[in-house]
């Protein structure tokens, strides 16, 4: 959906998150130093970036002032200091997350930026599958398909974390918000129904013990 | 309801002030009261012996006048009366005469003595009667005879006017009692004010300790005296002195293993990112067999990094409390051999040749596997220092004391660099040394074993020419 620039100089963790953006349809372009971050940026024109503050040659900060104010920035750092933070804040990032953190986490807060600058995605198509995330509207093979709220918020939490698993907990809190006292197996009967309007019993996965995924490969 | 007022609490020294004062007060009294007595009993006596000797006279004369006239056969007792009373007077003495108890002659006014003292005065023959009396004129001293012999029945009473006597020392004793107020008061005032200057340093200590108490260790007592009390004073500002500095160190240790265990938090956070990122993806991902292979490798080598991590602080953490090493001659070729074998791999993936001295003397005292570690460590940065096709070089020497060296013509370091080396968790640029795997320990725990064997760790360096360490042992 959106090209996410990650610049950070730990190989395992570069992967992992580049991995997790692809997964969520992301595409992620691979920094490992400041200077790589910056000869990126100018080149590719990415719509976010994730900044590690401790990064060679060119550190987090100063890649961010380099950006200038357009370019929504989130730092992803191990200084947890409050004066860390609050000096990336007054650097004008979007964010600021510590780690170790959980990928969920960070997707969410990655879609939450793209989301107030507008680069969210607004449409998503798979196969006969239309989804207006705009106006909550979806449309398989040319009919539109009657959801409920619920069911959409469900469908569209699946869509935004694809190919990831979400807990039954997760699912509830994004589709009901959090001060739903209800069971989750209301998720469950959803999902169900979900399956059905929209034929994704394969895609909607069951995952053992966790959750469900909406397993779509990437496009 | 009232408010009951909290007792007076009194100092020591006001207590003793006022004891001192109290004391001598009542020694001053005593002494001025008894030189006051005794002065006016002397003086009385002596007054009044000269006035009954000056009696005794009289009576001698008047009773040779009074034998005269009788044998004269005169009736001039009367007059001889009035010219004794008369010639008395002149002498400030007055003179009462009685015949066979009757008043023949006096030089006083009637109501002078009242009638029962008058009896006392009339005396027997022989006797000698005095007494002081006050009479409404004054007090007077009575002095009562009776002539000798014959003449027995004529009683003369002599009185003398004590009154100048009693005034003059009511007087002495009035200024001896405004004269001993005075010097109560004066001494009072030099009494309060030297123990006061004498007990004021000690609320100066007394403050200064308190507030030691409390935990202020930059208090002191500002005593510049001499004496006793500039010597307790200097006393406690040498015990503050050393409490002051031993907290500052204590502090400054906690300070700094305080900062070592955040900056351990804080290089473990990035490989537990790694590890629970990628668990976490694992289960809720589908990977492929090759995706999940590469996962696992992920987490194990940053499982790995995060143990040698806080191995490594343990190490450090030990070296830096346990006591002294156990020191035994270590064998110097067998030794840097070992380094050498050590250090090959990384030498051979760098592409960098390790090239090995002469052991220029045979043992040095120490722990085996700590000089190793010291060592090994020192090659490792000089490899990573280094870019392929270079050299390291490890080697002994035995000038003036023993010593290891290995030089490196790699990267080279500032002078800031320099200057921080052997701070735990300090490199020079951060996220280089972690993508290489240190993570800034390796050259504090150099110097830490250094310092266990007695010996000295160097730098010598110059950014783009290389490094020199060299560790010199103490003169054994």
């Amino acid at each position: 959906m959106a090209r996410i620039l990650v610049a950070e100089d730990e190989q395992s963790l570069n992967r992992l998150i580049c991995k997790n953006l692809e997964l969520v349809g992301h595409r992620p372009l691979s920094a490992q130093d400041g200077r790589e971050a910056l000869r990126l940026a100018q080149k590719e024109k990415p719509d976010l970036a994730l900044l590690d503050v401790m990064l060679p040659e060119v550190d987090g900060f100063a890649v961010k002032q380099a950006l200038g104010e357009e370019m929504p920035v989130i730092f992803v750092t191990a200084k947890i200091s409050l004066s860390d933070k609050l000096k990336g804040l007054n650097l004008g990032a979007e964010d600021y997350i510590t780690k170790p953190f959980e990928m969920l986490e960070l997707l969410a807060r990655i879609q939450t930026v793209l989301r107030r600058v507008g680069k969210n995605a607004k449409r998503f198509c798979w196969r006969g599958l239309q989804v207006d995330l705009a106006s909550h509207t979806v449309v398989l093979n040319g009919a539109p398909v009657d959801l409920t709220p619920q069911e959409y918020s469900l469908l569209e939490t699946l869509l935004l974390n694809r190919n990831i698993a979400l807990s039954r907990e997760r699912l509830l809190e994004s589709a009901w918000g959090y001060d739903y006292m209800g069971e989750t197996r209301t998720v469950d009967n959803h999902i169900l129904r979900l399956r059905k309007k929209l034929g994704l019993e394969k895609e909607i996965q069951t995952v053992y013990k966790l959750g469900y995924r909406l397993a779509l490969p990437e496009e | 309801m009232k408010q009951k007022t909290p007792p007076v609490k009194l100092q020591f020294w006001q207590k003793a002030c006022a004891v001192l004062w109290g004391a001598f007060l009542v020694c001053l009294a005593m002494v001025c009261g008894a030189v006051y007595f005794w002065g006016k009993e002397q003086s009385y006596e002596s007054e009044l012996s000269a006035h009954l000797n000056d009696q005794a006279a009289m009576i001698q004369q008047l009773a040779k006048d009074v034998s005269a006239l009788e044998s004269r056969g005169s009736n001039a007792l009367p007059a001889l009366w009035r010219v004794y009373g008369r010639q008395y007077e002149a002498h400030h003495a007055a003179l009462e005469i009685y015949e066979n108890g009757q008043q023949a002659y006096s030089g006083l006014s009637e109501a002078c003595i009242p009638q029962a003292q008058r009896q006392e005065l009339l005396v027997q023959p022989g006797q000698r009667m005095r007494l002081v009396y006050a009479t409404p004129a004054g007090r007077r001293l009575f002095i009562a005879a009776a002539l000798p012999e014959s003449l027995g029945q004529i009683v003369v009473v002599y009185s003398a006017d004590m009154e100048p006597f009693y005034r003059q020392w009511e007087q002495i004793l009035q200024l001896l009692c405004l004269a001993g107020g005075m010097a109560a008061v004066v001494y009072a005032a030099v009494l309060y004010a030297l123990l006061r200057w004498m007990y004021q340093p000690l609320e100066k200590v007394t403050s200064a300790a308190r507030a030691l108490g409390c935990g202020q260790f930059s208090a002191r007592a500002a005593v510049n005296r001499k004496d006793e009390f500039g010597e307790l004073a200097s006393a406690l500002n040498g015990m503050a002195d050393t409490v002051q500095s031993q907290m500052g160190q204590l502090q400054a240790v906690a300070d700094q293993r305080q900062r070592l265990l955040e900056n351990m938090a804080h290089e473990l956070r990035t490989p537990l990112a790694a590890v629970s990122g990628w668990a976490e993806t694992m289960r809720g991902v589908h990977l492929s067999p090759e995706e999940q292979a590469e996962a696992l490798d992920s987490i194990l080598l940053e499982s790995r990094r995060a143990a040698e991590l806080s191995r490594r602080m343990l190490e450090l953490s030990v070296l830096q409390h346990d006591a002294a090493i156990e020191k035994k001659p270590v064998a110097v070729p067998q030794l840097l051999q070992h380094v050498q074998t050590a250090m090959l791999p990384l030498a051979k993936n760098r592409g960098v040749a390790l090239q090995l001295g002469e052991a220029a003397f045979e043992t040095v005292p120490g722990d085996g596997a700590l000089l190793e570690s010291l060592l090994g460590n020192l090659c490792e940065n000089a490899i990573k220092a280094s870019s392929p096709g270079g050299v390291v070089q490890l080697g002994c020497e035995k000038r003036d004391k023993k010593c290891f060296w290995v030089r490196d013509y790699g990267r080279g370091m500032s002078r800031e660099t320099l200057e921080n080396l052997g701070q735990p968790f300090y490199r020079e640029d951060k996220a280089r040394s972690r993508r290489e795997g240190g993570a800034g320990l390796g050259v504090a725990l150099c110097f830490e074993i250094a310092r266990q064997h007695g010996a000295r760790l160097q730098y010598f360096s110059r950014p783009g020419e290389g490094t020199l360490a060299m560790v010199e042992f103490e003169k054994a």
